[in-house]
C-alpha cells in the first residue's frame, strides 16, 4: 500500500506518460522485461498473498479483517 | 446534510441521495441509458437525484462506493503474483487503469464541477463497507449480524460484521481470489451464460437438475470449513491471469466441453446448476450459523451480489438460528451507491448523527426512482398510441383496479406502470408485467410471447400479506421478492398420471398447484408479499382481483424484454407494449387495451 501511496502522490507525471500509451508491444515489453523478473524475484523472496492453497487440516480460512482507512478523502 | 452516493466504473452504475439520514432517491444508470448493467459515470441517475434537492440547497458531500487505489493495488498484486502469466489480462486492464481509473478522484471532481458548477467535498468508502451500510442502516434492526458476499470489491469477497445503532464493526473477512461470487460466475460462464449478468438464470435452472456434482465441486473447486470460510482451488480458474473465468481443466473435471451460448440446454447443465446451488447454500448457511453464534444475534442483514440468491435466503430462516432477515433489494453494486451515502452520513460528520429506527425499514418499498405525472403520460399516449387501441381514463385508482382484475381474469397479460420506479433488479409492482397465476400455460406464454426468453425461466408471485400462509409455507415477510419458499400443501394438486415420473426439462408445463404460473418445478416460488402500508396501489389491485376471483395472488415479472433494462419512462413502457404480446397497459390511471391482440 505504501508503494501505491508513493506512486499516487509523487509519480503521477509517470502515469501521464502511460496515459498516452496504448501500444501492445511497449506494454508487452514492460510486462516481460520489467514486471515478470520483478514478480518472480519477489515471489521467491517473500512469497505471495495470492497463492494460499487449500489446506485440509486448517480449521478456518478467515483472515484478519483489513483495517479500514481512517482518511475518507483518500482513494486508498 | 445532502449526501450523494455514487457507484460506477465496474458494472451497475447508480446514484443515490440521502438527506439527514433519510433515503430520498436512488436509481440505476442503465434505466436511463437503456444499456443493461451500464458501468459508465451515472450522469443521468445523478441528474435525477439532484432534482429532489430542496430549492436553493446544494449537495454537501459526495461519496464514491469504493477505494480505486486499493483496487489497483489488488490488480498490481495479481500481476506480480502470477507474472509471466497474465499478459492478456495486463494488456486489457493496464491501459484502462493508467489512463483513467487511477485518476478517478480528479475525473469525478471534474465531472461534478461541469455538471453542477461546483464540486462538493468528495470522499471514498470501501466496497464491502458500502454493502454492509446499504443493508444495515435502512433495516429495521437496532442490532444485527451483517453478511456481505460478492465477486470482489477491492480485496474482500466475503465480510462478516456486527451492526449496532450507528456503528458497523468488521469481524471477519475472506479476500480475493477466494470468492463465492467468482465461483458462481465461473460456473455461469461454463454453462454458456454471461458472467456478472446471468447468475440468476443458473439459479432458476437448478431445480431442473440433480445435484450429482456437488461432491466433485467440494472436492476439487472449493474447500469449505465448518465456520463457512472457504478457499478456491485456483488450478481450475483463470480470472487472475486471463480474460476468461475458467481454464482448460474445468471442462475436463466435468467431462464435458463448455456450453456455447446458442447450444441447447441439456439435463447435464441443469445438474451442474443444481450442484452449484447446493454448494452455495452450504457456504451461506454455514457462514450464517457462524456469525449468529459469534454475535449472538437473531437478526441478519445481507448485501452483495450473492445475497440475490433468494433460494439460499429462504433456507436461512428455516435452517439457521436467524429469526429475522433484511436484505438490501439492490444487493449488487448499484446498492453500493446507497451504502456509500450512508457511510458519508454516519462516518463523515462530527459528532456522529444518531440513527433513527422505525418499526419498518426505511427503504420506502425501494420505490426510489423517477415518477411521471398525468400530463407527461397523456402527451406520450397522444404521440404514440395506435388509433385502433382503446384508452380508458379512470379518475379513481380503485375503479381501474376493478377493470384490470376483469382483464386478468379473462387470461390477459398486462404491463403495470405507475408511481416511482424501483431501485434494484426486481420489479415490485411499479414497472411490472402482471398476469393471472392460475393460468396453466402462463409460464410458457409470458416467456415466449412477451419476454422472448428461455422457456425454463420461472415467474414470481405477488401475494396479499394476509394470504401468505394460505399459498406458501412461509411466515416471514418478503416485500422485496428476495425469499423463496415452498407452495403450501393445501394448494398443491395431484399430478396427472401422464406427468408422473417426468424429469428435468420434461417437467416444463406440468401443473403442480392451483397457481401453476408461479410454481416452479420443485414446488417453490420467489415470493413478494404486499402490505397496504408499503405498497397501497398494488395492494388495492390484488384486493380487486381477490374480490373477483377469490385469489389474492398474481404473477409479477419485470417490465422488459430479454436483454433490456426494466422500463423507466412512459415512452419505454409504450415501446415495450407495442413490441411484445402484452394485451393491455396501465399508465398511471390510464388503461390502454390492445385491439389487435389476436395478431
Amino acid at each position: 500500500m505504501k508503494f501505491i501511496n508513493f506512486m499516487g502522490r509523487f509519480l503521477s507525471p509517470a502515469f501521464e506518460v502511460f496515459k498516452t500509451v496504448n501500444n501492445t508491444i511497449l506494454l508487452s515489453v514492460l510486462f516481460y522485461v520489467v514486471i515478470s523478473p520483478l514478480a518472480l524475484g519477489r515471489r521467491l523472496l517473500f512469497g505471495s498473498r495470492l497463492h494460499k492453497k487449500i489446506d485440509k487440516s486448517a480449521h478456518s480460512y478467515f483472515e484478519d479483517p483489513q483495517v479500514m482507512s481512517e482518511n475518507l478523502e483518500n482513494p486508498f | 446534510m445532502n449526501i450523494i452516493g455514487i457507484s460506477a466504473f465496474f458494472h451497475d452504475s447508480a446514484a443515490s441521495y440521502v438527506q439527514d439520514g433519510e433515503i430520498v432517491a436512488a436509481a440505476e444508470e442503465e434505466r436511463f441509458t437503456r444499456k443493461k448493467h451500464d458501468a459508465s459515470f451515472p450522469e443521468e441517475a445523478l441528474k435525477y437525484c439532484v432534482t429532489h434537492l430542496p430549492k436553493g440547497e446544494k449537495v454537501d458531500l459526495v461519496v464514491f462506493y469504493e477505494k480505486p487505489f486499493l483496487k489497483f493495488d489488488r490488480l498490481l498484486e495479481t500481476y506480480l503474483g502470477f507474472a509471466p502469466r497474465g499478459l492478456r489480462s495486463f494488456l486489457h486492464s493496464f491501459p484502462l487503469w493508467t489512463k483513467e481509473k487511477v485518476f478517478l478522484k480528479q475525473i469525478i471532481k471534474r465531472k461534478l464541477k461541469k455538471k453542477w458548477g461546483y464540486c462538493p467535498r468528495l470522499i471514498f468508502s470501501e466496497h464491502h463497507l458500502s454493502h454492509a451500510a446499504s443493508c444495515f442502516y435502512p433495516s429495521p434492526f437496532e442490532k444485527a449480524a451483517v453478511l456481505c458476499l460478492d465477486g470482489v470489491g477491492e480485496w474482500e469477497t466475503t465480510t462478516l460484521w456486527l451492526g449496532e445503532n450507528e456503528d458497523l464493526q468488521k469481524l471477519k473477512s475472506i479476500n480475493f481470489p477466494h470468492s463465492l461470487g467468482l465461483l458462481y460466475s465461473t460456473i455461469t460462464a461454463y454453462l454458456g451464460f454471461l458472467p456478472n449478468n446471468d447468475e440468476y438464470k443458473v439459479m432458476g435452472l437448478a431445480p431442473y437438475g440433480r445435484a450429482r456434482f456437488s461432491e466433485v465441486i467440494k472436492e476439487e473447486l472449493i474447500d469449505i470449513k465448518e465456520d463457512g470460510s472457504f478457499r478456491l482451488n485456483l488450478e481450475y480458474f483463470d480470472f487472475c491471469t486471463g480474460l476468461k473465468m475458467y481454464n482448460h481443466k474445468l471442462p475436463k473435471l466435468f467431462k464435458r466441453p463448455v456450453r456455447q451460448k446458442d447450444e441447447p440446454l441439456e439435463p447435464f447443465h441443469a445438474d451442474i446448476a443444481a450442484s452449484l446451488q447446493v454448494v452455495t447454500e452450504e457456504v451461506i448457511l454455514k457462514l450464517v450459523r457462524f456469525i449468529a453464534d459469534k454475535t449472538g444475534q437473531r437478526n441478519l442483514c445481507m448485501a452483495g451480489g450473492v445475497a440475490l440468491n433468494c433460494v439460499a435466503n429462504g433456507k436461512i430462516l428455516k435452517e439457521t438460528p436467524i429469526e429475522k432477515i433484511w436484505i438490501q433489494p439492490a444487493a449488487g453494486d448499484s446498492g453500493g451507491a446507497l451504502g456509500a451515502a450512508f457511510v458519508g452520513h454516519f462516518n463523515a460528520q462530527m459528532p456522529k448523527p444518531k440513527r433513527v429506527i422505525g418499526p419498518h425499514d426505511s427503504q420506502k418499498g425501494s420505490l426510489l426512482g423517477p415518477e411521471f405525472g398525468p400530463k407527461k403520460i397523456e402527451k406520450v399516449i397522444e404521440a404514440s398510441l395506435d388509433l385502433e387501441d382503446h384508452v380508458m381514463d379512470f379518475s379513481e385508482w380503485r375503479n381501474l383496479c376493478e377493470k384490470v382484475a376483469e382483464l386478468l381474469d379473462e387470461g390477459l397479460v398486462g404491463g403495470l406502470f405507475q408511481g416511482r420506479m424501483e431501485f434494484g433488479p426486481r420489479a415490485l409492482g411499479c414497472r411490472s408485467i402482471i398476469a393471472d397465476a392460475r393460468r396453466e400455460d402462463g409460464q410458457n406464454h409470458i416467456n415466449k410471447k412477451i419476454k422472448f426468453r428461455e422457456d425454463f425461466r420461472p415467474f414470481a408471485p405477488i401475494v396479499l400479506r394476509e394470504d401468505l400462509k394460505r399459498y406458501f409455507n412461509v411466515e416471514h415477510e418478503s416485500p422485496y421478492m428476495l425469499l423463496v419458499g415452498q407452495v403450501a400443501e393445501s394448494i398443491k394438486t395431484p399430478l396427472n398420471p401422464s406427468d408422473e415420473g417426468r424429469k428435468g426439462f420434461d417437467q416444463l408445463g406440468v401443473v403442480r398447484s392451483k397457481i401453476p404460473a408461479v410454481t416452479h418445478v420443485d414446488g417453490s416460488a420467489r415470493i413478494q408479499t404486499v402490505h397496504p402500508n408499503h405498497h397501497p396501489a398494488l395492494y388495492e389491485l390484488l384486493r380487486a382481483f381477490k374480490k373477483r376471483t377469490g385469489e389474492g395472488v398474481l404473477v409479477n415479472t419485470s417490465f422488459n424484454v430479454k436483454g433490456e433494462p426494466i422500463v423507466c419512462t412512459p415512452e419505454d413502457a409504450i415501446r415495450c407494449f407495442y413490441t411484445t404480446g402484452l394485451d393491455f397497459l396501465v399508465l398511471d390511471k390510464k388503461l390502454i387495451i390492445k385491439k389487435r391482440r389476436e395478431e
